[in-house]
C-alpha cells in the first residue's frame, strides 16, 4: 500500500491570512478560550494548540487573537479535497489540513508526483503543502510532518522502520498517560520501542501499546478509508447592507431556501435537513443546522421549518452574507398519508357521501367513537358514538 | 416576519363534538338468567337458548356513584358457557335485575 500524505501546517492560520490582508505579516492567535491554531512565529514563543489563551497572549503579546471561524476553514478543506480527488481516486481526510492520497495502481513516480502535487496547490489555493510519500499512513504522515512546507520526503518501500527509528514518540497517536509513561522508561525515540520485544512492550501497555509498537517500526495496514462526499444543493447570497434585524435576514434566507428548492440540481430530490449559513460583520461565521422532520419536497415546508429555527437561534451580530445549503438528498417521490389527514381524495369522498346523504334522509348519520371518561369503572360510561359532520 | 404561506387564510375554525348528543358505547343489555340461592348465575339465556354455565371464571363488584340519586352498584359475573363461549355479565344490586355487558 503507497500512501501520500498532504500535510498544510497552520491550516487555519493560512486561511485567515488569505482571507484578511490586514493581519497577513502579524502574529496570529485563533481560539477562543484556548488556542485552536497558531502562527509559526507565536508557535517560536511557545505557544501550542490547546494552550489557554490567557497564558498564550502573556507568551506572544503583540499577536492578534482571532475567533475561530471552523464552518470557513472546513469549507476551504473541502475545496482542497475536491482538488487532491483530481490526482487520486482515494483521497481520507485526517483533521484540518491533513489528507492521505492512494497511489495504488496509480502510474506515477513518486517524486515527480509530489512536487507536481505541492506546485499545483499552491497555484490554486496559495497554500504551501509538505508531503510524505510511504508504505503506509502513518509513516507517510511522519515523513509530511518533518519536511518543510514546499518539500517532500519518499520513504522507499521496507525503509519504515530505519526513517522512524530517530524520530521523537512525540509523532505516535498514543494517549498524554502513554506518552508520560514512555519519557518515565526512558523511551525517546520510535527505535527505542522497536528494538523492545513486542510481548515484552504489550505486556506494559495493553492493546495500545501494541498498535504503537508496529507502527514505530513501520507496520501500518490501517487502511484508506475514502471520503463519503455528499451531493448538496447550495445557494448563496450576498447581501447589498449589512442585514441587521431578523426580518431582513429572514427575507434574504426565504428567497435562499426558495432558490434552493427550485434549483435544477435538485433533480426533484427531497431534502431531510438543510443547514443555513451567515457570514458575520467584524469576521466569525454563524451556521444553523435545521433538520426536518421528514424529508421534504416543498419549498413552504422546508421555509417554516427552517424561519422557526432561525427565530429561536438568530444570528448574534449583523450579516454581511447569507448561504443555504440543503442536505440529506433522498429519491423520495411521495409519501403515504393518513387515510382522514387533510384534503385528500377520500376525505372529499367522505364529504360528498355526508352532503348527499344529508339531502336525501335530513341527516348525515356519520358518526365517530369519542373517549368520554376512560377511566370509568362503569362501562358505557366511557365511550360514546358522536355524530360527526365532516365539513365543519 | 413573513407569513407562512399556508396559514394565509387563517387556521379554520373546527366546531367541537358535542358528546351530549352522542349514545354511549357497550350499554348493558338485558339478560334472562337463572341462579341459585345464593344469587350465583346457573343458566342464562341468549338469543332464546338456555345455556348452563360451566364455571363462574371472575366475579367482582363496583360501587359508585353512591352521591346519586341512582347509585350504581353491580356484581359482574365473567362465565364460562357450556357451550364454551365466555360471557360477561352483571347484577344490578339496586333493582336485582340481570344485564350482559362486556368490561
Amino acid at each position: 500500500m503507497l500512501v501520500a500524505c498532504v500535510h498544510i501546517p497552520r491550516f487555519a492560520v493560512e486561511v485567515e491570512r488569505q482571507r484578511r490582508k490586514d493581519v497577513a505579516t502579524r502574529l496570529i492567535l485563533i481560539g477562543d478560550a484556548t488556542v485552536f491554531d497558531c502562527s509559526l512565529g507565536a508557535e517560536a514563543s511557545g505557544v501550542r494548540q490547546g494552550l489557554r489563551m490567557s497564558e498564550a497572549i502573556g507568551l506572544c503579546h503583540r499577536a492578534v487573537v482571532l475567533p475561530p471561524d471552523l464552518p470557513h476553514y472546513q469549507r476551504r478543506f473541502d475545496d482542497v479535497l475536491d482538488f487532491l480527488e483530481g490526482f487520486s481516486p482515494m483521497v481520507e481526510a485526517d483533521g484540518l489540513g491533513t489528507a492521505y492520497l492512494s497511489l495504488d495502481g496509480l502510474s506515477v513516480e513518486p517524486e515527480p508526483f509530489a512536487d507536481g502535487l505541492i506546485a499545483s496547490l499552491h497555484r490554486r489555493f496559495g497554500f504551501m503543502a509538505a508531503m510524505g510519500i510511504g508504505g503506509g499512513k502513518f509513516t507517510a504522515r511522519v515523513a509530511a510532518q518533518t519536511r518543510r512546507p514546499g518539500l517532500a520526503k519518499i520513504v522507499p518501500p521496507g525503509e519504515e522502520a530505519s526513517f522512524l527509528a530517530p524520530l521523537p514518540v512525540d509523532h505516535l497517536p498514543v494517549s498524554d498517560a502513554m506518552r508520560w509513561r514512555l519519557g518515565l522508561l526512558g523511551l525517546h525515540t520510535m527505535g527505542d520501542i522497536a528494538r523492545l520485544p513486542l510481548g515484552a512492550f504489550q505486556s506494559q501497555f495493553g492493546p495500545e501499546g501494541g498498535r504503537c509498537w508496529e507502527l514505530a517500526g513501520g507496520i501500518d495496514n490501517e487502511p484508506l478509508v475514502p471520503r463519503v462526499k455528499e451531493e448538496t444543493v447550495i445557494r448563496r447570497l450576498q447581501l447589498a447592507a449589512r442585514a441587521v434585524t431578523l426580518e431582513a435576514i429572514l427575507v434574504g434566507v426565504e428567497r435562499l431556501v426558495y432558490a434552493a428548492y427550485l434549483s435544477p440540481d435538485r433533480r426533484g430530490r427531497w431534502a431531510r435537513k438543510a443547514v443555513v449559513r451567515a457570514a458575520l460583520d467584524f469576521g466569525g461565521t454563524w451556521e444553523l443546522a435545521v433538520p426536518f422532520r421528514e424529508a421534504l419536497a416543498d419549498p413552504r415546508d422546508a421555509w417554516f421549518a427552517v424561519k422557526n429555527a432561525i427565530a429561536r437561534h438568530p444570528p448574534e451580530r449583523p450579516v454581511e452574507e447569507l448561504e443555504v445549503e440543503l442536505v440529506g438528498l433522498s429519491a423520495e417521490s411521495g409519501k403515504q398519508a393518513g387515510m382522514l389527514e387533510g384534503k385528500g381524495k377520500l376525505w372529499r369522498q367522505v364529504e360528498e357521501a355526508a352532503r348527499q346523504l344529508r339531502a336525501q334522509q335530513g341527516r348525515a348519520h356519520i358518526g365517530k367513537v369519542v373517549e368520554v371518561e376512560p377511566w370509568s369503572r362503569i362501562p358505557e360510561r366511557r365511550g360514546a358514538f358522536v355524530e360527526f359532520d365532516p365539513s365543519t | 416576519m413573513v407569513a407562512h404561506p399556508r396559514a394565509a387564510g387563517g387556521l379554520r375554525r373546527v366546531r367541537p363534538l358535542d358528546i351530549t348528543q352522542g349514545r354511549p358505547l357497550n350499554r348493558p343489555r338485558p339478560l334472562r338468567v337463572e341462579d341459585n340461592e345464593d344469587g350465583r348465575p346457573t343458566a342464562v339465556y341468549l338469543s332464546g337458548h338456555r345455556l348452563a354455565v360451566e364455571a363462574v371464571l371472575e366475579t367482582w363488584r363496583i360501587d359508585d356513584e353512591w352521591w346519586r340519586e341512582r347509585a350504581v352498584s353491580r356484581v359482574y359475573f365473567s362465565l364460562l358457557l357450556e357451550d364454551g363461549r365466555t360471557v360477561t355479565m352483571y347484577r344490578d344490586l339496586v333493582t336485582g335485575r340481570w344485564w350482559r355487558q362486556d368490561y
